[in-house]
C-alpha cells in the first residue's frame, strides 16, 4: 500500500463527496416534495445518511490486503469481479454525470456562451493531474480547499442572513408531511447512499479503528452544510423560487449584498461548488482508475488514466444533451441506480461477513 | 480542429505514458488509448455507436419507472 | 649537478615526491604553467646553501604569519641535525608552535592545499613536505545583511569566506551537538561545501539523504551554493522553490534547531537550508524578535499580499472580460468610461504593464545605485503618467500594476517572488481565455502541484496539508514563545521539546 490517508483527511474526502454536487440541486429537488418543509427532507436524510455512514465502514474494515484482496476474501473471486464491474458501471455514471452537470454549470452561469465541451476537457484534465499525482495528492489538497471551501459557505450564509424572512418557512410541518419524509429518498440517493463507494479507500487509511469516526465527521459535518444551505435558500427566495431554478443555491447568492457596495458576488457559491465537485470527480476518477487496474490485471496504477480519461469526456458529451435531461436521469435512473448499488454492495458483502463470524 | 485537439492529447498521453509501461501493461494501455480515441472521435461527429446512459436508463427503467412513479406522486 | 637533477626529474613517478628539492619545485613550477602567482623562496639551513625551500600563492595567505612568525624563526634557528629526517622534524617541531602542521606524500594532495592557501615546505633529500597553515588572505569583512533586512534583530550577514560563515552560526549554537561534515564538489574549482546539523534533534535520515545528494553530484565547477541547490532540489521543473536560502546567521541557526540541515557553500554568503516548506518562505527572522501579535498580524499580511501579487492582474482581465455584472455598477461605469479610449483589451493592456514593470524591476537591480534612481523616475513618469494620458493604458490598470508590485515586495524571500512573478503571467492568460474558471482551475493546478511537492521526504505544504494543528502555531498565527514548545514533529521526531518554561505568572506588586 503506497498511498496513506490520515482518517483527518479521509473525513474530508467523505466531506467533498457528499457535498459535492449536491449543494446545488438539494434546495430544489428538497422543495420539490416537501415544499416549506423541504428542509425537513434534508434533515431526515442527514440522519438516515449518518445510520448508513455508521454502516459503510463495518463492510472494509479490519481485514487484510487492499480492497480489492478484502472483497475476494469476503465474497470470493467471480463475486468480487461482478461487485467491481458493478462499482465501475456506478462510478462511471456518477463521474460523467458530475463532469457534464460542473460543465453545464460554467457555461450557464459563469462563462455565457462557452462551449461546455472545453469546460469538460479543462475539468477533466485537471482532475487526471490530480490522480495521476496519487491519492495523497489528492488528500491533501483536499485539506488546503476544505478552509476555502468552508469559508465561503460562512460567508454566504453570514451575507444572507439579512435577507432572510423565516415565514417563507411556515407552517411548519402542517401540510405535506408525507412528501416531505418522501423528498428523503431522492436527496438521501445524491449524498449518502453514493458515497458508498469511497469504502475503496477504507484500505488506505493508515489508522483503520478512526474510519467510522471520520465517515461519521465528514457526513455530519456535510449534513450541517446542507441544512443550513436548504433553510437559507427558502427563508431567503421562498419555496417557489427554489423550486423553479435549477441552480437555487446561485440564485441565493445573487442576493448577497454587503455594504450597499459588492452586489451579486454568486462568485462565492460558484466557488464552493467547483472545488466540492471538482474532488469528487477526482475520487471516483480515481477509484475507476484502480478498480479498471484490478479487473484488466495490469502492474501499473495510471495505465488506464489517460484513456479513461478521454472516455469520460466522450462519454458525458455524448449522453448528457442538457440540464433537464440531467434533472430527469437524477429523479430515475440515477436514483435508482445508486440504490441499487448501494444495496447490493451493502448486502453481498454485508452478509458473507456475518455469516462467516457466525462460525 | 477538436481532430487536433484529441491527437495533440493522444501524442502527449503516449509520450508520457509508454515508456513507463512494459509488457502487459503496454499492450493494455494501447488498446485502451486506441478505444478510446475512436470514442471520442465518433462522439465529436455524434456518431457514437454505444451511449453509455442510455444503455444504462434502459437497463434498469423495468425498477426505476416504477420508483419513479411512485415518487412523482409526493411531488407537488 | 645538472644531470643527476634532470635524471631526478624524471624519476617522478606514481605522483610521489622525490627526495631532491629542486625537483620537487620545477616540477610544482611545471605543473602550475609558470604562473606568476607562485611564489618559491629559498632557505638556508646553517651553513647549506639552498636547503629548504617554502612556496605558496601570493594572496591566498596570510603574509604576515609566513613573515613574521615562520621566516625569522627558522633564520633565527640554529639547527643542529645533519641528518635530513631529524632536520624535518626539528623544523616541524618549530612550526607546530606557530601553526598547524600536516605531511604530505603526494602531489596530488599538495596542490590540493597549495591551492586552498596553504603553504608548502620542501626539504632536501626528504621525500615528504610540510604543510603549513597558512589560510588568509583578503576577503570582504562581516557586514550588513543586504537581502533580508530587519527593523528588529541582528544586523550581521554572511560572507564569502566558509569558515567565518560557520563561525557565525557556531557563536550562536555553542552545542557539542552542532556537528559539522565536509565535502570537496566540483572537480576543477574543488569548493568546500560543509553541512552543519544538531545531531539528536535532526532526524538522521535527513542528514543521509542531503550526504548521498551531495556525494551524487558531478560536476567541474561550483561557483554558488545556487549550484549546489539545482542539484539536490526534489523536481527540477517546479516554479517553487524547494530549498531555502538565506544571508542571515540567525535565520541559519534557528533553521538548524528546528530540525533541518544547513549548507554552507565556500565562495558565496548565501547559505542554504533543507528541508524547506512553503510557509518558510512567508516568515522572516524578524517574526521571531517582535511580539507574538504584530508578528502575526505581519505573517497575514503577507499571506494577503501572496494572493494580491498571484491573482490581481488576472482577476482585473477575468471582470472586465467576463464577469462585468459582478462589479457595482458605478464602478463598472467608471471603469467602462476609463476603458473607453483604449484601443487593447484587457489582456494585452495587462500584458503590456506588467512586462514593463518587469523590465523596469530587472534594470534596477543590474543598474549601479547612482543610475537606479533616474530609472525609477523614468518607470514612475512612463507607467504612471505618460501611458495613461497617451491613452495606451487604463489608470485602473496602473492602480492593479502598482498594487500587484507593491505586494510582491512584501515577501522576505526573493526566491518565491520570482516564483509568482513567472505563476501571475500563466494566471493571466488562464483568466483571459476562460475567466474566473481559469483562475480557479489554475488555482487548483497550483495547489495539487504543490501538494504533490516534498523536500528531503517532507511534504512541501505541511502543516497545512497534512493538517497538523500542533504545527499551526508557527504558521500564520505565531504563537507566543512560552506556549511553543515543540518543534515541527515531521522535520524532527527524536527531541521535540523545544521550551520548558511556564508562562511567567501576573505578579502583582504592592506600591
Amino acid at each position: 500500500m503506497k498511498s496513506k490517508l490520515s482518517p483527518h483527511q479521509l473525513s474530508l474526502l467523505v466531506f467533498m463527496n457528499i457535498l459535492g454536487t449536491a449543494i446545488v440541486f438539494i434546495p430544489t429537488i428538497a422543495t420539490t416534495y416537501g415544499k416549506e418543509n423541504g428542509w425537513v427532507s434534508v434533515v431526515v436524510a442527514v440522519l438516515v445518511g449518518l445510520i448508513l455512514l455508521m454502516l459503510y465502514p463495518s463492510l472494509i474494515m479490519n481485514g487484510k490486503g487492499n480492497f480489492f484482496d478484502r472483497i475476494e476474501y469476503q465474497i470470493g473471486s467471480i463475486g468480487a469481479k461482478a461487485l467491481i464491474v458493478l462499482l465501475v458501471l456506478f462510478g462511471f455514471f456518477m463521474t460523467i454525470g458530475n463532469i457534464w452537470s460542473l460543465s453545464q454549470f460554467i457555461s450557464v452561469q459563469i462563462l455565457m456562451g462557452t462551449p461546455p465541451e472545453v469546460i469538460a476537457y479543462t475539468i477533466t484534465f485537471v482532475s487526471l493531474y490530480a490522480i495521476r499525482s496519487g491519492l495523497e495528492v489528492i488528500a491533501r489538497s483536499v485539506e488546503v480547499f476544505f478552509l476555502f471551501t468552508m469559508m465561503s459557505l460562512l460567508l454566504l450564509a453570514i451575507f444572507v442572513w439579512p435577507e432572510t424572512s423565516f415565514d417563507h418557512l411556515l407552517p411548519i410541518m402542517q401540510l405535506n408531511q408525507t412528501n416531505a419524509f418522501v423528498g428523503a429518498i431522492p436527496v438521501l440517493a445524491i449524498t449518502y447512499v453514493e458515497v458508498v463507494i469511497l469504502i475503496a479507500l477504507i484500505p488506505h487509511v493508515n489508522d483503520e479503528t478512526k474510519v467510522r469516526k471520520s465517515f461519521l465527521i465528514g457526513g455530519a459535518l456535510a449534513g450541517i452544510c446542507m441544512i443550513v444551505v436548504t433553510v437559507a435558500t427558502i427563508a431567503v427566495i421562498g419555496v417557489e423560487a427554489t423550486t423553479h431554478y435549477t441552480y437555487s443555491i446561485y440564485r441565493l447568492g445573487q442576493n448577497i449584498q454587503i455594504a450597499e457596495f459588492f452586489d451579486r458576488i454568486e462568485g462565492i457559491v460558484a466557488f464552493i461548488w467547483f472545488f466540492t465537485i471538482f474532488f469528487k470527480i477526482s475520487t471516483t476518477f480515481y477509484i475507476l482508475m484502480i478498480s479498471t487496474q484490478y479487473l484488466f490485471k495490469v502492474n501499473h496504477q495510471k495505465v488506464f488514466s489517460a484513456p479513461l480519461a478521454l472516455l469520460l469526456i466522450a462519454a458525458s458529451k455524448s449522453s448528457l444533451p442538457n440540464i433537464f435531461y440531467d434533472f430527469e436521469l437524477m429523479r430515475s435512473t440515477y436514483l435508482t441506480l445508486s440504490y441499487l448499488v448501494m444495496i447490493i454492495v451493502v448486502l453481498s458483502i454485508g452478509l458473507s461477513r456475518l455469516k462467516r463470524s457466525n462460525y | 480542429m477538436r481532430i487536433l485537439i484529441i491527437i495533440a492529447i493522444v501524442i502527449l498521453a503516449i509520450r508520457l505514458d509508454y515508456k513507463r509501461f512494459s509488457g502487459r501493461d503496454r499492450k493494455a494501455f494501447l488498446i485502451a488509448l486506441s478505444l478510446a480515441t475512436l470514442y471520442i472521435i465518433r462522439a465529436h461527429n455524434d456518431t457514437v455507436w454505444f451511449n453509455y446512459v442510455e444503455w444504462m436508463d434502459r437497463l434498469i427503467d423495468p425498477i426505476s419507472s416504477h420508483i419513479d412513479r411512485w415518487l412523482m406522486r409526493y411531488r407537488s | 649537478m645538472r644531470t643527476q637533477s634532470d635524471k631526478k626529474t624524471q624519476s617522478i613517478v606514481h605522483d610521489q615526491l622525490s627526495s631532491c628539492l629542486k625537483t620537487n619545485l620545477t616540477y610544482i613550477k611545471e605543473q602550475l604553467g609558470h604562473s606568476t602567482d607562485l611564489v618559491v623562496r629559498h632557505l638556508h639551513i646553517g651553513s647549506k646553501k639552498n636547503g629548504m625551500a617554502i612556496c605558496y600563492l601570493d594572496g591566498l595567505v596570510e603574509k604576515e604569519t609566513i613573515r613574521d612568525q615562520f621566516m625569522s624563526q627558522v633564520k633565527r634557528q640554529a639547527f643542529s641535525a645533519k641528518d635530513p629526517q631529524k632536520l624535518k622534524e626539528e623544523v616541524e617541531n618549530l612550526i607546530t608552535a606557530v601553526s598547524a602542521v600536516e605531511h604530505v606524500r603526494l602531489f596530488n594532495d599538495l596542490f590540493k592545499h597549495l591551492m586552498a592557501g596553504d603553504s608548502i615546505l620542501l626539504i632536501d633529500q626528504v621525500k615528504s613536505g610540510l604543510i603549513i597553515d597558512t589560510k588568509g588572505g583578503n576577503s570582504r569583512e562581516i557586514d550588513m545583511v543586504t537581502t533580508q533586512e530587519v527593523v528588529r534583530g541582528p544586523k550581521e550577514g554572511f560572507v564569502e569566506r566558509l569558515e567565518s560563515n560557520i563561525a557565525l552560526v557556531r557563536r550562536r549554537l555553542k552545542d557539542r551537538n552542532f556537528w559539522l561534515k565536509s565535502y570537496s564538489i566540483g572537480t576543477k574549482t574543488q569548493t568546500t561545501v560543509v553541512i552543519g546539523y544538531l545531531n539528536g534533534i535532526v532526524n538522521p535520515d535527513i542528514v543521509k539523504e542531503v550526504e548521498e545528494r551531495l556525494s551524487r553530484i558531478k560536476i567541474d565547477a561550483i561557483l554558488e551554493s545556487g549550484n549546489i541547490e539545482e542539484f539536490i532540489q526534489d523536481d527540477m521543473y517546479s516554479p517553487f522553490p524547494t530549498v531555502y536560502n538565506s544571508e542571515r546567521p540567525d535565520a541559519i541557526a534557528a533553521g538548524i534547531l528546528e530540525g533541518k540541515v544547513a549548507i554552507f557553500v565556500d565562495g558565496t554568503p548565501f547559505v542554504l537550508l533543507v528541508p524547506t516548506l512553503f510557509v518558510d518562505f512567508l516568515k522572516s527572522s524578524e517574526d521571531y524578535y517582535q511580539r507574538s501579535d504584530i508578528s502575526t498580524m505581519i505573517r497575514c499580511l503577507r499571506v494577503l499580499a501572496f494572493f494580491i501579487a498571484l491573482l490581481t492582474p488576472s482577476f482585473y482581465i477575468a471582470v472586465t472580460l467576463f464577469h462585468q455584472e459582478m462589479l457595482p455598477t458605478t464602478l463598472l461605469t467608471s471603469l467602462a468610461a476609463q476603458r473607453e479610449g483604449i484601443p487593447f483589451p484587457a489582456f494585452i493592456e495587462a500584458l503590456i504593464m506588467e512586462v514593463t514593470f518587469e523590465l523596469l524591476r530587472e534594470a534596477g537591480v543590474r543598474l549601479p545605485s547612482s543610475v537606479g534612481s533616474a530609472i525609477s523616475i523614468v518607470g514612475a513618469l512612463v507607467l504612471g503618467q505618460a501611458a495613461v494620458e497617451a491613452g495606451i493604458v487604463s489608470p485602473m490598470m496602473v492602480i492593479v500594476v502598482s498594487f500587484t508590485a507593491i505586494s510582491s515586495f512584501v515577501f522576505p524571500s526573493y526566491n518565491l517572488a520570482i516564483s509568482i512573478r513567472m505563476l501571475r503571467f500563466v494566471f493571466m492568460m488562464l483568466a483571459a481565455s476562460f475567466g474566473l474558471y481559469g483562475i480557479f482551475t489554475g488555482f487548483l493546478l497550483m495547489v495539487f502541484h504543490l501538494a504533490s511537492l516534498r523536500s528531503f521526504g517532507i511534504p512541501y505544504l505541511f502543516p497545512l496539508a497534512p493538517f497538523s494543528f500542533s504545527g499551526q502555531r508557527d504558521v500564520f498565527w505565531r504563537a507566543p514563545l512560552a506556549q511553543s514548545k515543540e518543534r515541527p514533529h515531521l522535520l524532527s521526531q527524536i527531541n521535540t521539546t523545544k521550551n520548558q518554561t511556564e508562562p511567567s505568572s501576573k505578579k502583582e506588586i504592592d506600591l
